[in-house]
């Protein structure tokens, strides 16, 4: 078995008294696409979260590369420009045109040179079609046209992860093709994903593994077949039904 | 003399003023004794003394300035430091900025027609009178009370004075007069009188000298110790203010004893013939403009600097403070106890600058810190270090509701990059805040513009301390505070206009091209 990039431990989170995540154990490895799928509610986004530390786990461990990320010594930044993340709103930089959104983490962050981060933008945006764009800035955009900027800015990192919360969650429908073929095109290129969806068909055909979150637990793991095709617990085959048509 | 402590309403300013001086009344600094005798004045209180632009006549060089001073005061300064082997510096200081720059040692000397009160004796020395006013009325050359001989002649006359002054109580030792509403200003009252809307008015001898010598229509009357009016020797009597103990009391006075009454009507005399005079022919803004223009454009620039300095400044310490206080939650103890004492400092510094009227944090860090810390500031920096730092405390504020104002995912996007605190805010979140935050920067500068006009308690000479020297040597307050006014409205009215440019340009354009040829697109900046 090859080591996995990021293993999350015991992990546990709590708002106040609110128990929002209660034991959840999962490996990542290298070129896995996971997704991971559940009701409204079940603490999808907040596992996402933790994953990069934009919440603060309450108890348990998460590791990268074997090494704790919340270790006092761990370096916070370097760990997330190895992990991106894609946004459910977005998040596009509004101060900054859809090439400098693009470029100013790989300047700031890989210190990279102006030029050499512009080449890696225009090649990144011509993938996800977005590369007439390049002036525009974001407010200037529809929904989809944002995201698969977003998806670029995530990816001109060079991660080896990239996390997605929901990404066409805000989108009308029309948009939603555009970026989940973008998406399956990235799947395609070997990197390693971790994807909250309620695109069910996505996710049955770009996955490796597909997970069911409940109540804040892993409820059912397991390949797209076995997953969607075998559901074992009564609460993935309620919440399947549910999807069913969309399937 | 004519005018009270509080002349205008600086109540706040001048109590802190006083309490510095009951606070530490004995740690009275001396003026540096480098061989000159600093002399404090308003220089815009015309006979007594006033601004010039030429040294003609014997003015002397105010301090820090192009302009000069000259009047009866600074002829008296000139016999008093030569007595006392010294030079004489003309320091122009505003009216309550006089006490305090004379018991915190920024001056020596106070010889700006000031009358030694009981209330002022409490804080300084006074030398003996240089200077005894009377009391005259001042009346129609051709009217039958021109001949009168004493103040109870004038049985049936139309009498006024100047509003709040001893002057107006004085009236009632007047047998049988009218006595009319007071007046504000001596011109109003000169034009009352050519008129007959008035048969005369009270006021001191100097004035009269003045109005004959302006209007040969108008002459004032001499009266004889017996028929003429009943004063207090605190309100006529001039002297020059001491610190407590100053060695030099003794020389000084015995020069002034060595002064006839004759030798001082003289000095008067040519004090009123040599005090500028503005055209009243003709056009008054080409005459206020062509007398005064130069030290406008001064009072101007220095009101433009104070401001620009004090909001550019201002500015970067409230971005700087602003980046400060997001700083998120850090993992090490130390580091958290470091930002937890930082912040509690910070808002420290915001609620005491904002909490306190910058006329008092003026006066605290000019005079105070003479006084009490034997630091000898330059005024003009430090009305740039007040209006900077209070700026600061204000736009600081601005800055964190401009940066809470920036969407929660604009933070979580950075992060998730892997950017600094710093570079989080540098590429992101400022260039945001400040745009959201211009509106109220602009409002911060016009404020600016404005409020530094309470630093002339500091005697800064910016346009609003000018408009009092030229009003108070000209006598035409309505006109020159209708010229000031206009040059403060243009001020504002042009820095919203190119505030507003400003907002433009950062908003960037309403379009964009679709490109189709990428790589010959300019590679971005990233400010
Ligand atoms: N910062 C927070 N403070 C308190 N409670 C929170 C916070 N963030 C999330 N929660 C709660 O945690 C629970 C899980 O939220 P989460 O956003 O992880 O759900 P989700 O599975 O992503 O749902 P959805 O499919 O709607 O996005 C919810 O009940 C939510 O109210
Ligand atoms: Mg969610």
């Amino acid at each position: 078995m090859t080591e996995p990039i990021i293993e999350v431990r015991n992990l546990k989170k709590t708002f106040g008294t609110h128990e929002v995540l209660s034991d959840i154990n999962f490996a990542v490895e290298k070129g896995q696409v996971i997704s991971i799928i559940g009701r409204s509610g079940s603490g999808k986004s907040t596992l996402l979260r933790n994953i990069n530390l934009l919440e603060t786990p309450t108890s348990g461990d998460i590791l990268f590369h074997g090494e704790s990320i919340l270790a006092d010594k761990f370096d916070l930044p370097l760990y997330r420009a190895h992990v991106g993340m894609v946004f459910q709103s977005f998040n596009l930089f509004n101060n900054l045109t859809v090439l400098q959104n693009v470029m100013v983490g790989q300047q700031t962050v890989l210190k990279r040179d102006a030029d050499s981060a512009k080449k890696h933008a225009l090649e990144l945006l011509a993938q996800v079609g977005m590369d007439p764009y390049i002036n525009a800035k974001p407010s200037q955009l529809s929904g989809g046209q944002e995201q698969r900027v977003a998806i670029a800015r995530a990816e001109a990192m060079d991660p080896e992860v990239l996390l997605f919360d929901e990404p066409t969650s805000a989108l009308d429908p029309e948009m939603v093709d555009d970026v989940l073929n973008a998406m399956t095109a990235l799947a395609h290129t070997g990197l390693t994903m971790i994807i909250v969806t309620h695109e069910m068909a996505f996710a049955r055909d770009v996955s490796d593994k597909v997970v069911f979150m409940n109540q804040g637990v892993i409820a059912e793991s397991g390949t797209p077949d076995e997953l969607f095709g075998h559901p074992q617990k009564p609460e993935t085959q309620e919440f399947l039904k549910r999807y069913l048509n969309r399937v | 003399m004519m005018k009270g402590f509080n002349r205008r309403l600086l109540a706040v300013g001048a109590t802190v003023i006083a309490a510095l001086g009951l606070a530490w009344p004995a740690q009275t600094t001396h003026a540096a004794d480098n061989g000159t005798f600093k002399v404090g004045m308003e220089a815009g209180y015309a006979p007594f003394n006033w601004t010039q632009s030429t040294s003609a006549n014997g003015a002397v060089k105010i301090q820090g300035s192009q302009d000069y001073a000259n009047g009866y005061d600074v002829q008296m300064a000139k016999k008093v430091a030569k007595a006392l082997g010294k030079k004489v510096v003309v320091v122009k200081t505003d009216w309550d900025g006089l006490a305090p720059a004379l018991t915190s040692g920024k001056i020596d000397a106070i010889i700006a027609g000031m009358s030694p009160t009981a209330e002022r004796r409490k804080t300084i020395d006074f030398s003996s009178t240089y200077y005894a006013s009377k009391l005259t009325v001042v009346v129609r050359r051709d009217s039958k009370w021109a001949k009168a001989k004493s103040i109870n002649d004038f049985k049936g006359a139309k009498i006024t004075a100047q509003l709040s002054t001893f002057h107006y109580q004085a009236i009632k030792q007047m047998k049988g007069v009218i006595k009319e509403t007071a007046m504000n200003n001596f011109p109003a009252m000169r034009v009352a009188l050519e008129s007959g809307t008035i048969d005369g008015y009270v006021s001191e001898v100097p004035e009269g000298i003045t109005a004959q010598d302006a209007n040969p229509n108008l002459t004032y009357l001499k009266f004889s110790k017996a028929n003429g009016f009943k004063t207090d020797p605190a309100d006529v009597d001039l002297a020059i203010g001491l610190r407590k103990g100053d060695p030099d009391k003794a020389t000084i006075n015995e020069t002034l004893a060595k002064i006839s009454t004759a030798e001082r009507n003289h000095l008067m005399d040519e004090a009123v013939a040599n005090q500028p005079t503005t055209d009243k022919q003709g056009n008054w803004l080409l005459a206020i403009l062509k007398q005064y223009g130069p030290m406008l454009l001064r009072g101007t620039g220095m009101t433009l600097l104070l401001a620009l300095v004090g909001t550019l400044v201002g500015f970067i310490i409230g971005l700087l403070v602003g980046v400060i206080r997001t700083i998120p939650r850090q993992k090490k103890a130390a580091q958290r106890g470091l930002l937890a004492v930082g912040n509690w400092l910070l808002s420290v510094y915001i609620e005491v600058f904002r909490g306190t009227p910058m006329i008092v944090q003026a006066a605290v860090l000019y005079y105070g810190a003479a006084q009490v810390m034997h630091i000898n500031m330059d005024k003009t920096l430090a009305a740039l270090v007040i209006v900077s730092i209070n700026t600061g405390a204000y736009i600081a504020e601005i800055m964190r509701g401009g940066i809470i104002s920036v969407d929660e995912g604009q933070f979580e996007a950075t992060h998730a990059l892997g950017m600094t605190h710093w570079q989080t805010m540098t590429k992101v979140i400022l260039p945001q805040a400040i745009r959201n935050s211009l509106p109220a920067v602009t409002n911060e500068f016009i404020v600016n513009i404005k409020d530094t006009s309470v630093l002339s308690v500091i005697s800064v000479s910016e346009l609003f301390f000018t408009g009092e020297t030229i009003s108070g040597q000209s006598f035409q307050f309505f006109h020159t505070y209708l010229i000031v006014s206009a040059i403060y409205l243009i001020m504002t009215f042009t820095i919203s206009r190119l505030f507003r440019l400003i907002e433009k340009r950062l908003d960037g354009p309403k379009n964009y091209n679709v490109e189709n040829n990428q790589m010959q697109v300019v590679t971005p900046t990233i400010k």
